[in-house]
């Protein structure tokens, strides 16, 4: 049922309510926490943000999943960014500096999956942010319309896929 | 802002704190329990863990660590112990604990349950299995001492099995190599076969009748024809000599064989007098043979130490790991580490301080315990201070015990020391090795041991010195023969004991030294009594050992004689044939070569005489013209 309410929520955020950029600021912090391990200093600090700055929470807790997802296929390639970024001799100082500092360390910036997935989330927080707010303006401004004349949305009206979709929507009040 | 986030954070910081007060101290009893029986490979039970977050302290009520080799027993046990951790480490997740006092250390304490543990620890066999290891075959393979054949009227017929002697069955088998050798060259020899082709040579040459022969155009011809014979008469002569370098060769292989079986001589005079039991009496082995194995008992105990630092303070070497992995486990990534300032390794507890006493009440009986154990870590490299420990154990007008070493792992070869003095102590009843001239035990009242230890690397060096007084040995029995009989009475007058022990070496080739002041005594007293009857039943032993050997070496010698005089007697004829053959050829070819070359020295002659005649009438005939007008 989280899996519904999670749906449900994102769905009614899309047609009105929030901002679009709020919706897209949420998914791209979602998305940036999804793609790090949890337990580093950073994750947590993402966290509190999702939870006390006024963007969609709904909207994280999906990209979190999906991110996920994404993490689990990109590992090898943020081991290896990782790895190549740690090992920099330009940024040695950088480094040595921060693994002596008293709280840095708890970021757990000098292993290769945490750095390289951190820094991936930064690189594709801009683009994430940026389609989604997109997508939640065109789907306010007529997408959903659109949508539903499609041939395909309307042979499956009546189907138990769009009459769970309805359930789903209504859950959310709409 | 969110109002309710906040609210959020507080009821999951509330949840988390409840969770984390009413299982933390469980949790962590639980977890160092588990790692203390890591260590000591034993049931650890500690009482009353508690831990403070704020204070940054912990501490136990009661801590009973058991003994791996007698379970019913604890090898360690505490009362109050409060430890204090630095805080700024913490930061870097490294554990640093500032001061630990354990208070009442005692060892020896009674278990009431069995402190074996229910599941089993897998160790890597280490330098310690391989010192053991070499120290046992070393103890295995000493002489028994059993000098029972003496006095005994020796049985030669039962002792001396001529078909048991391995230089009898070398002479055996050298008959049987050398009749082999003769049979494979009757077969393969043929001397006729070269014979023949000698006398085929022989033909071809009488064949071209050279004495016939007038003129030098046949000559010539004749001359080659016996260039041809020539070099068919070599071609002979290498296959002869070659046959002659086999035979040679086949000659020294059994010759070999004759040293071979004169070798095994002295191992069959020693056998046999090891079966009559006359052995010298090696004064060296006596100790290791009597205190050899309850040494190693005891030194494996301090060797278990060794095990333990090598164990848990990891050298330098495996420490340090930064190639990179080229496939991390997913999620988990590979951590990089950069120089860092600070020593602080993962754990490290920079002083422990031990008290404790046995008894209350009457102080005279109790011993008290008093130590110190200094930077104790498992990154003896981050720390870069090697582990040090002083522990004192005494009695009031009593025994005292002393130890204290150093496990110094800061570089990629770990250095070790041990000392251990114990003065005026009770060494009991030492059980030793089964044997019937021998006592069964040694009881010391009162001694004063040292102990050394050196370890560097795979390399070591322990002594140990012991002097015990006063002694005494039980004997399970009378003395049946008269050797129990000497050292029974030796070891009865014997009131002092002086014991050295060293073990010492490195890879895998390790040995044990055992002296002391019995050995000259008892050896010396043995040899005296005993001495003159071994000699002469070892000279009988061997003296019949050598009249059986020597019969068939004899036999032996005088067949491989007899063959060898065979063969070279047909070779040196085959020889004889071929070369005169040869010498024949190449006089008949020097006859030719004679003939032809007066044949031409002939013809030049009677050119040069009618060259003169015409140059004579030539000059004639010129004077006759010049004279006319």
């Amino acid at each position: 049922m989280f899996i519904f309410s999670i749906l449900s929520q994102i769905i009614k955020a899309f047609r009105a309510g929030e901002t679009p950029a709020q919706i897209a600021a949420g998914f791209g912090v979602g998305f940036l926490i999804g793609l790090m391990p949890l337990w580093t200093l950073q994750g947590v600090l993402l966290f509190l943000v999702l939870i006390f700055v006024n963007i969609n929470m709904a909207a994280g807790s999906l990209a979190m999943l999906v991110a996920g997802f994404v993490a689990f296929l990109l590992d090898p390639l943020f081991h290896n960014l990782g790895y190549a970024v740690l090992t920099w001799p330009a940024l040695q100082g950088l480094w040595e500096s921060l693994y002596n500092m008293p709280v840095a360390p708890l970021s757990r910036f000098n292993n290769t999956v945490v750095l390289g997935s951190f820094l991936g989330g930064l690189v594709l927080f801009a683009p994430v942010f940026m389609g989604m707010k997109k997508l939640v303006v065109s789907y306010r401004t007529g997408l959903e319309e659109r949508i539903k004349k499609w041939k395909v949305v309307q042979s499956l009206r009546g189907s138990k896929i769009v009459e769970w979709y309805v359930k789903i929507r209504d859950l959310g009040g709409m | 802002m969110r109002k309710s986030g906040l609210i959020i954070l507080v009821v999951l910081a509330l949840l988390a704190g409840l969770g984390y007060y009413f299982t933390r101290d469980h949790y962590l009893e639980a977890a160092l329990e588990y790692q203390i029986e890591q260590f000591a490979e034993a049931r650890v039970e500690l009482d009353n863990f508690h831990f403070s977050i704020f204070g940054l302290k912990c501490g136990w009520e009661r801590l009973q660590i058991a003994n791996k080799r007698d379970p019913w027993r604890n090898i360690l046990e505490t009362n109050r112990a409060s430890l204090d951790f630095e805080t700024r480490p913490l930061f870097w997740r490294k554990l640093i604990i500032r001061e630990a006092v354990l208070e009442n250390v005692r060892t020896g304490s009674a278990r009431k349950t069995d402190g074996t543990l229910p599941y089993k620890i897998v160790k890597e066999p280490g330098v310690v299995d391989e010192v053991f290891a070499s120290v046992e075959k070393q103890l295995r393979e000493l002489p028994l001492f059993d000098l029972s054949g003496l006095g005994k009227k020796l049985n030669l017929d039962s002792l001396v099995n001529v078909n048991n002697l391995a230089s009898v069955q070398s002479y055996h088998k050298l008959r049987g190599f050398a009749d082999s050798s003769y049979s494979t060259w009757k077969t393969g020899f043929e001397p006729q076969s070269y014979v023949k082709r000698a006398e085929e040579i022989k033909t071809e040459v009488a064949g071209l009748q050279i004495d016939q022969v007038k003129d030098v155009a046949t000559l010539i011809p004749t001359l080659d024809k016996l260039k041809g014979i020539q070099t068919k008469a070599s071609a002979l002569k290498e296959d002869v000599e070659n046959k002659k370098k086999t035979l040679e060769s086949t000659v020294a292989a059994v010759q070999a064989q004759v040293q071979n079986a004169q070798s095994s001589l002295q191992d069959d005079i020693e056998r046999a007098q090891r079966l009559a039991k006359l052995q010298d009496i090696d004064t060296r082995q006596l100790s290791l043979l009597l205190f050899g194995a309850p040494a190693v008992q005891r030194v494996e105990q301090v060797l278990d130490y060794v095990v333990l630092s090598r164990k848990y303070l990891p050298m330098a070497q495996a420490a340090m790991t930064s190639s990179k992995l080229e496939a991390p486990p997913r999620f988990k990534g590979q951590d990089i580490h950069f120089p860092f300032h600070y020593r602080y390794p993962r754990f490290l507890a920079r002083e422990i301080k031990l008290s404790g006493a046995t008894a209350g009440g009457d102080t005279s009986l109790a011993y008290f315990l008093s130590g110190e154990i200094k930077n104790l870590t498992n990154q003896p490299t981050v720390s870069g201070m090697p582990t040090q420990f002083k522990i004192n154990f005494l009695r009031v007008d009593g025994n005292q015990y002393t130890m204290s070493g150093s496990f110094d792992h800061t570089t990629e070869v770990g250095k070790d020391s041990l000392w251990l003095a114990a003065n005026n102590f009770g060494l009991g009843n030492i059980k030793l090795p089964d044997n019937k001239h021998l006592p069964h035990a040694l009881v010391a009242n009162k001694g004063d041991v040292a102990l050394s230890g050196f370890f560097v690397g795979d390399a070591l060096d322990l002594r140990v010195n012991l002097n015990a007084a006063p002694v005494s040995f039980d004997f399970s029995s009378t003395p049946k023969d008269f050797v129990s009989n000497v050292v029974q009475d030796v070891l009865a007058g014997f009131n002092q004991l002086e014991l050295g022990v060293q073990l010492q070496g490195a890879r895998s080739d390790y040995a044990l030294s055992i002296h002391s002041n019995l050995d000259n005594v008892l050896a010396d007293q043995l040899k005296r009594v005993v001495g003159e009857k071994l000699a002469e039943a070892r000279l009988q032993i061997e003296t019949r050992v050598r009249a059986e050997v020597d019969k068939r070496r004899k036999e032996a010698e005088a067949l491989v004689e007899n063959y060898k005089q065979s063969l070279t007697a047909e070779m040196q004829k085959v020889r004889g044939a071929v070369d005169q053959q040869i010498e024949e050829l190449n006089k008949r070819k020097a006859e030719v070569e004679a003939r032809i070359e007066a044949e031409k020295n002939k013809g030049k002659q009677v050119v040069d005489e009618k060259k003169k005649q015409a140059e004579g009438e030539a000059k004639k005939k010129l004077k006759g013209l010049l004279k006319k007008p």
